[in-house]
């Protein structure tokens, strides 16, 4: 178990020094396996990782959503979202920030990354919300925290990579996200109620819309939302493996841009090209991450963990508080793909021995990266909005986050005391 | 030298953007692929044979033909935390380190992998339905690994002669 602490940190070392963090994984994985070993063994179960991870079925799901995603992103729909959570919302005090966590929300449904959803939300709705004067701390944190949702409700790129780490199923994943997603929504929407009622100037009312142009709204965003429903509804009675349902999702993202004259084959070539370099790169770290995940396992790191945390006597919540807690940590310097792929490894087999579900060990793991994403000094979502808002400090936003932050913690922790959230859904699969 | 290493550098970002537009192909041939699947299986009572195979050569392609463009550009998922690390005759010399570990790495790897695409060419593996030889497929990804190994190499070499600077590892393409 030493060799292994040893072997995270010269990982947590070589990535400090901007080492590619897949090489990093990969190079301290063959280095450590060899040492327990021998050198020989380590290349070879190396090459035959890449060789079969390379060619995984279960992992295509990850370019053909990515392609879905950057097409929905391109065709424009993050504007008719936008327009048809504000004809309802936009009224109420802080109604402008509600409708872009809502919007947020609903494009995270046909996006699975969180900074994509961050970056064209902000784009959207932060005009909007300059021309009703809304503080800078209010709008860019509800659209730095309304795009974490998009790493938690399905499609999600995430979760695909957790279910291939722990062998669990990524269509009950997907369903699983779907209650705690909304629940986050909810306490987002809270949390600008919060932010409105303490300094009503940060988010002025803006005007109520007649009903016939509400339905009109919400008319032109029928195709984004059937396109959800069909990709997810598809997983959910089974009609599709979560590889195909990507496909056709894919697919109907790239009918519906084309539909909408937002499509012309040289843009259908860049984001096929962006899609792929994205996947390549997701794809070196999942390399060394396997790489680095078989060393762990070969110097005994799980069992070691067990171990020590019986030896401790620990109640079972009490390890998936003290794990939540690393994860939060964590996230203060990783960000959320290098640190599920740095840890889930090792405490998937303790979390598992332990007798609890590798699906809802999965929500909260997520929700717990999402958090990262707004956590100081790193948070991604934040550094993506200063760089699509020049004029706004990072100060700024990360003191308007507070409130969102304090509601994610509250919502992790309803996740981890009522597992049947997660559960619910997929338990009817 | 400079010069010829510029000219390389052009040279190499092209060749390497061939191969990026190829996976971009790949990726949407694996659209067709998958929809034609459903359509097939629902509609038509006739799946496409082997589909599964042929996904999982395509995941292949999209990965590996990726590569190469990915460790030219050094457009890697990187931690970057410290500034100092990042810029100026530090992150200078330790771009040149990472870049000669990278080309090691990579060198060492593409052996081993290239030891599975003979072994699969002399057994005459082929795959379940269709009977694609596999060496083919992990010939490919030989060749990939091989290729961004000397295309790191070239990046070293162009780096070593803009010292100080740690432009072109930036993961953007040269000026």
């Amino acid at each position: 178990m030493t060799v292994a602490l040893i072997g995270f940190a010269a990982v947590l070392i070589l990535a400090f020094f901007r080492m590619p963090l897949g090489i990093a994984l990969g190079l301290v994985g063959v280095v450590g396996f060899g040492q327990l070993a021998n050198y020989k063994a380590a290349m070879s179960s190396a090459a035959r990782l890449v060789i079969d991870a390379g060619q995984s079925y279960g992992l295509s799901v990850v370019p053909l959503f990515i392609l879905m995603g950057l097409m929905v992103e391109r065709g424009g729909m993050a504007k008719e979202l936008y327009r048809a959570a504000f004809v309802f919302l936009g009224h109420k005090k802080g109604g402008l920030a509600m409708s872009t966590v809502c919007a947020c929300g609903m494009f995270s449904a046909i996006c699975g990354s969180s900074l994509a959803t961050a970056a064209t939300m902000a784009k959207v709705s932060m005009p909007e919300m300059r021309r009703y004067k809304y503080s800078d701390s209010l709008a860019t944190a509800s659209i730095a925290a309304g795009g974490t949702l998009g790493i938690l409700i399905p499609p999600s790129v995430i979760l695909v990579i957790y279910g291939l780490i722990t062998n669990a199923s990524v269509g009950k994943l997907f369903i699983a996200g779907v209650l705690p997603g909304l629940i986050g929504v909810l306490f987002y929407l809270f949390a600008v109620k919060y932010v409105v009622t303490k300094d009503p100037k940060a988010g002025p009312a803006g005007e109520k819309t007649p009903w016939k142009e509400r339905l009109l709204a919400l008319r032109n965003v029928w195709t984004t939302l059937g396109l959800f429903i069909f990709v997810i509804g598809g997983i959910y009675v089974g009609a599709f493996t979560p590889t195909e349902a990507a496909g056709m999702g894919a697919a109907g993202a790239i009918f519906i841009a084309w539909a909408r004259g937002a499509l012309t084959w040289s843009t259908l070539f860049d984001v096929s090209r962006e899609t792929t370099l994205t996947t390549a790169k997701l794809f070196m770290v999942v390399f060394g991450a396997m790489i680095f995940s078989n060393f762990v396992n070969r110097a005994g790191l799980p069992d070691g963990l067990i171990q020590i945390v019986n030896s401790f006597d620990v109640s079972p919540l009490g390890v998936i508080f003290i794990i939540l807690a690393i994860y939060l940590v964590l996230g203060c310097v990783f960000e959320s793909l290098s640190m599920i792929l740095l840890t889930v490894p090792i405490f998937a087999p303790l979390v598992e021995a332990l007798g609890f579900d590798l699906i809802w060990f999965g929500i909260l793991v997520v929700v717990a990266t999402e958090i990262s994403l707004i956590t100081p000094p790193i948070g991604l979502n934040v550094f993506v909005l200063k760089g699509v808002l020049k004029d706004v400090s990072v100060k700024t936003i990360f003191k308007g986050v507070t409130p969102f932050w304090i509601a994610d913690i509250f919502r992790l922790l309803l996740l981890t005391l009522v597992p049947t959230i997660s559960l619910y859904l997929p338990s009817l699969m | 030298m400079k010069r010829l290493l510029d000219k390389s550098e052009r040279l190499a970002d092209t060749a390497s953007l061939f191969a990026a537009n190829i996976a971009a192909t790949i990726l949407l041939a694996l659209v067709v692929l998958t929809c034609a699947d459903v359509i097939g299986r629902y509609f038509l009572t006739m799946p496409v044979t082997g589909a599964v195979e042929l996904v999982r050569i395509c995941m292949a392609g999209i990965i590996f033909f990726s590569l190469p463009l990915m460790f030219f550009r050094n457009d890697h998922i990187i931690v970057d935390l410290i500034s100092l690390f990042r810029n100026g005759y530090l992150g200078w010399l330790i771009g040149l380190i990472l870049l000669i570990l990278s080309f090691l790495i990579a060198l060492k790897l593409g052996a081993r992998v290239y030891d599975y695409a003979i072994r699969a060419l002399e057994d005459g593996d082929v795959t379940e339905y269709l009977e694609i030889p596999r060496y083919l497929v992990v010939g490919l990804i030989t060749t990939a690994i091989f290729t961004s190994a000397f295309l790191t190499l070239l990046r070293f070499a162009i780096t070593l002669t803009r010292p100080g600077t740690t432009e072109g590892l930036d993961g953007n393409p040269p000026r």
